[in-house]
């Protein structure tokens, strides 16, 4: 037996007060008689007829002292086991994705199948510890490790199948993590230690990891895992269609300015049919489309619109029946006019950067002098600067910066050495500015550079041995890219690449799409800029029923989670005092758009994950640890009970 | 007013002192006085009435030779006569500290009694000593005879006062020494002695002439009605006993008390004591005019 707070040991001190208070409460009224001596008499002859009654007088002091030990004991929470043991950890992964919501032919969905499931298991782990954690895009833990089942079973009853995607990977990795770090170093057992004392035991886990979903799930990209993993495949319903892709592009032809593509696909084996509908700001935009599809099909079809302008479209795939889910039968997206950015061109000729700017759609470029940027108003007035060769000390706040064969003191206060031709080591390819570019045109070829140093507020985008060639740089409003270079030293700008590259980083740095804002997947992150001085922002469902206050982060930047409701968010914002009536807004479609998640026949195993026999507890490490202080409590208030009978019959 | 049976009330009226006039010891044996008085003793001598006869020995009186009957059984037989004496009888007074406890007093009621046999005694002509003891025996008051000494002997009761602590054996002795032959001794007491009984009764043996006892308790040592834990302290030596009243105890307590009877009434028995349990909750008349007389003791 161990002692979860063995400091409440000091309230066994409450028994000497007990003694005491006896001692108190028996003071005896005192009474003159004749003699006593028929009284000690009367008394030794009644304790040698009846030794019980001289028991029970003492025997009420004895059930309180028993009373307060047991009460001191409960408080000092007893379990079953000693520290060297442990219980079994079972960590419960629960799938709450889109595909938990299919409907079974006895008209339950999946997750309520599920929740039986997540009952057997917690039954089954009586005695052992256990953990809930939910997954779908996002994995979060629903319970901390513990025995109490009640929790776990309050827990798994809060749950509710999502809009998500199965994020079973990182839930693998979240439980994996949790079980190493429960691993224990086994005690050696006495005979078999060494002569000096010692033996190295490697920690074992003892964890199985249960895995309550209809296996529409990824294959696992770990390594092989340490763990037994248990899978329960709920559900049996296979046949499902839905839409598992939506895009759109501006385009200039004879049918329209804006074309929409949708994807279809029958996940099932058996033939469905339906139609689709298009609708362009809820008006059906096109007459729906009737198609069989068969088991397996993949079906895409493209709609030409007329749709300059800020637009929300919304596809609907009807199945003639109603098929199992019914959330990947409908998906969004906004088109939206994209605005013009306002550039300030600050510095010496360049006809190379001139004529890349040039070519950039939707920029207009304003030529200024450094003196006439006015830090104070230039967020207003530009939305990128570009400073070529020429910089203030202290560069405007609010304006994205394209800083060009200079360096920002601000950032880069110290003197750096000039390298001549360096030779690029590093460069990020994901990073949105470099997404259409190649370096190669700037790797060891720039006649002079001087490479910036990274610090904090300081990213490398590009980099040679000796600092950053490209780099970010952040620092409260103050952000933008740095060219450690003079374009003009390289062959860059004579390559397609460096157009494209001076387009992404203003684009970026201006914070501005292409115009067809295709959304994000449900528990993804709604992001919105609103700039500057943003007081209040409120983000609305798409059933318009709540609306929930967003906080404003530094430079006004809006973040929240999608929720789980498919469909167009809408985050609006205002600046200025809060009376101000005039809201922005932004339109965000959330959409499922899973091919995986639309494959909802069950899968009876997790591709990628081999087999692990369970191991079975044993006496050393399978030993569950039970919490005893109810049982103490229970015996305590038994002999309160007891005591208050036994003294009113005396 | 006082009231009734409380210190300021005489312990005897004379109504009461009235119906003792016409009562007198009874003595189961005839007894020894100085003097002649009204009462027979088997001491047969010179008085005038007839008695007995016996055969005549060597050195008898002539004078009383029965003549008559030598005529008739010509043997020769003394007439013997039975000489009147006075007798004496002796109240022993427990006052130890004892006397005083218990519900109703037992300290009034022994004195009541006291002075009742003492007046019956002195009013049919014996002669009265009244010996009272607590830890020794106290000094002596003198013996008193005579109806005019009756108040003499209620008032001298009513000024006694309660002592220390019991102690019979030594009291009981010293009276037995100095106690007047073929007297009636008559002890009024509670007997709670810790020393025991059997020593100090032995000293008052019915061998040497009458004795009595008036073993009296109150009502509240009978019938103990107390409840609780309480402290029991004892008058006189001044220990406790704890004692958490409850049935069972009160039981065993009077269990005990029965036992502590039978062993007075067996001791009695064995000394020859004519005994007589008297409670304070029984009037001391009643005592007097109804137990005694129905236990032989008054006629």
């Amino acid at each position: 037996m161990s002692w979860g707070a063995p400091v409440m040991f000091w309230l066994l001190l409450l028994i000497p007060a007990v003694l005491l208070l006896w001692f108190l409460k028996i003071r005896r009224t005192e009474k003159t008689v004749a003699s006593t001596l028929l009284w000690r008499r009367a008394l030794q002859d009644e304790r040698v007829r009846s030794p019980f009654q001289r028991l029970l007088k003492n025997l009420v002091l004895l059930l309180q002292l028993l009373a307060v030990l047991l009460a001191v004991l409960a408080l000092a929470a007893p379990e079953s086991g000693s520290q060297r043991f442990t219980s079994r950890l079972n960590l419960i992964l629960v799938d709450t994705s889109a595909s938990m919501n299919s409907v079974e032919a006895d008209g339950r969905t999946r997750f309520e199948l599920a929740r039986e499931n997540i009952d057997e298991i917690i039954d089954e782990i009586s005695g052992e510890r256990g953990m809930v954690i939910r997954f779908s895009s996002r994995v979060e833990p629903m319970t901390p490790v513990t025995s109490d089942r009640a929790l776990l079973r309050k827990a798994a009853v809060e749950l509710s199948a999502g809009s998500g995607v199965s994020n079973i990977n990182d839930a693998l990795e979240l439980a994996l993590s949790i079980a190493k770090q429960d691993a224990v170093v086994p005690m050696p057992v006495s005979d078999s230690v060494s002569e000096d004392g010692l033996e190295v035991l490697d920690p074992q886990i003892d964890a199985r990891i249960f895995v309550v979903s209809d296996g529409a799930l990824p294959p696992w990209g770990g390594e092989s895992f340490p763990v037994p993993v248990i899978l329960h495949t709920v559900g049996d319903a296979s046949s499902n269609s839905g839409i598992v892709a939506l895009a759109a592009r501006r385009e200039f032809s004879e049918e329209g300015d804006l074309r929409v593509v949708v994807e279809i696909r029958n996940t099932g084996d058996e033939l469905i049919t339906g139609s689709l509908d298009l609708r362009l700001d809820g008006v059906l935009a096109t007459e729906s489309v009737q198609k069989d599809l068969e088991g397996g099909e993949r079906w895409t079809r493209s709609f030409a619109l007329q749709g300059s302008g800020k637009h929300q479209i919304e596809v609907h795939w009807h199945p003639d029946e109603k098929d199992a889910l019914s959330l990947d039968n409908s998906a969004w997206l906004i088109a939206s006019q994209p605005r013009s950015i306002r550039v300030a061109r600050v510095g010496k000729k360049n006809f190379l950067l001139d004529d890349a700017l040039a070519v950039i759609p939707s920029v207009v470029v304003e030529m200024v002098s450094l003196a006439e940027i006015d830090p104070e108003t230039a967020a207003d007035e530009f939305d990128v600067i570009v400073w070529d060769r020429e910089i203030p000390e202290s560069l405007p706040p609010g304006v994205g910066h394209l800083v060009i064969g200079a360096r920002p003191l601000q950032f880069w206060p110290d003197e750096i050495v000039m390298v001549a031709q360096p030779i690029l080591v590093a460069w990020k390819k994901d990073d949105p500015v470099l997404r259409f570019s190649q370096l190669n045109a700037i790797d060891g070829t720039v006649v002079e550079t001087y490479p910036l140093p990274v610090r904090d507020g300081v990213s490398a985008i590009a980099e040679c041995r000796e600092g950053a060639l490209l780099a970010r740089f952040h620092e409260g409003d103050v952000r933008g890219i740095a060219v450690a270079f003079d374009v003009l030293d390289s062959p860059w700008p004579l390559t397609p690449s460096f157009p494209f590259f001076i387009e992404a980083v203003l684009r970026d740095l201006a914070r501005v799409s292409h115009g067809i804002e295709s959304g994000i997947r449900s528990g993804d992150l709604i992001e919105v800029f609103g700039g500057a001085g943003v007081s209040r922002a409120v983000l609305t469902n798409p059933s318009g029923e709540s609306e929930i206050e967003i906080p404003v982060l530094p430079e006004g930047v809006l973040r929240t989670p999608a929720g789980e409701e498919l469909g167009i968010y809408k985050m609006s914002w205002k600046k200025g005092a809060p009376s101000d009536s005039n809201w922005n807004q932004q339109l965000i479609p959330v959409n499922l758009l899973s091919p995986a998640e639309s494959s909802i026949e069950p899968k009876p195993s997790i591709a990628g994950i081999s087999s692990v026999s369970e191991r079975q507890s044993n006496g050393f490490w399978g030993d569950a640890r039970f919490e005893l202080w109810p049982w103490f409590l229970a015996s305590a208030l038994f002999l309160m009970m007891l005591e208050w009978i036994v003294f009113h019959r005396r | 007013m006082s009231e009734p049976g409380s210190e300021e009330e005489p312990l005897l009226d004379e109504d009461f002192l009235a119906r003792c006039g016409r009562l007198a010891l009874l003595s189961r044996k005839l007894v020894q006085g100085k003097l002649r008085g009204e009462k027979r003793s088997r001491r047969k001598g010179m008085s005038t009435e007839f008695a007995d006869h016996r055969e005549y020995v060597a050195g008898d009186d002539l004078r009383h030779l029965d003549w008559n009957i030598y005529g008739r059984l010509e043997k020769l037989f003394i007439k013997l006569f039975e000489e009147e004496e006075e007798r004496s009888v002796v109240l022993l007074l427990d006052a130890s500290a004892s006397m005083a406890c218990g519900e109703p007093d037992k300290w009034r009621h022994a004195r009541q009694i006291a002075a009742a046999l003492g007046a019956i005694a002195l009013a049919s002509g014996d002669r009265v000593q009244l010996r009272v003891f607590d830890r020794e025996l106290r000094p002596e008051m003198g013996s008193i005879r005579g109806t005019r000494s009756i108040l003499k002997l209620v008032q001298a009761l009513d000024e006694l006062k309660v002592g220390t602590e019991t102690a019979l054996l030594p009291s009981l002795r010293a009276h037995a020494a100095t106690a007047p032959p073929r007297a009636i001794q008559i002890l009024i007491s509670d007997l709670m002695d810790p020393a025991g009984l059997e020593a100090p009764l032995r000293q008052l043996s019915g061998a040497r002439g009458e004795s009595w006892l008036i073993h009296l308790l109150s009502r509240s040592e009978e019938y103990p009605e107390e409840l609780g834990d309480l402290r029991l302290r004892d008058v006189e030596d001044q220990s406790h006993v704890d004692v958490s009243f409850n049935p069972a105890i009160i039981e065993a307590y009077r269990s005990i008390l029965a036992e502590f009877r039978e062993d007075v009434r067996t001791l009695c028995g064995r000394f020859q004591i004519q005994s007589v349990e008297v409670s304070t909750a029984t009037p001391f008349d009643r005592v007097v005019l109804e137990i005694l007389r129905q236990r032989g003791m008054l006629a």
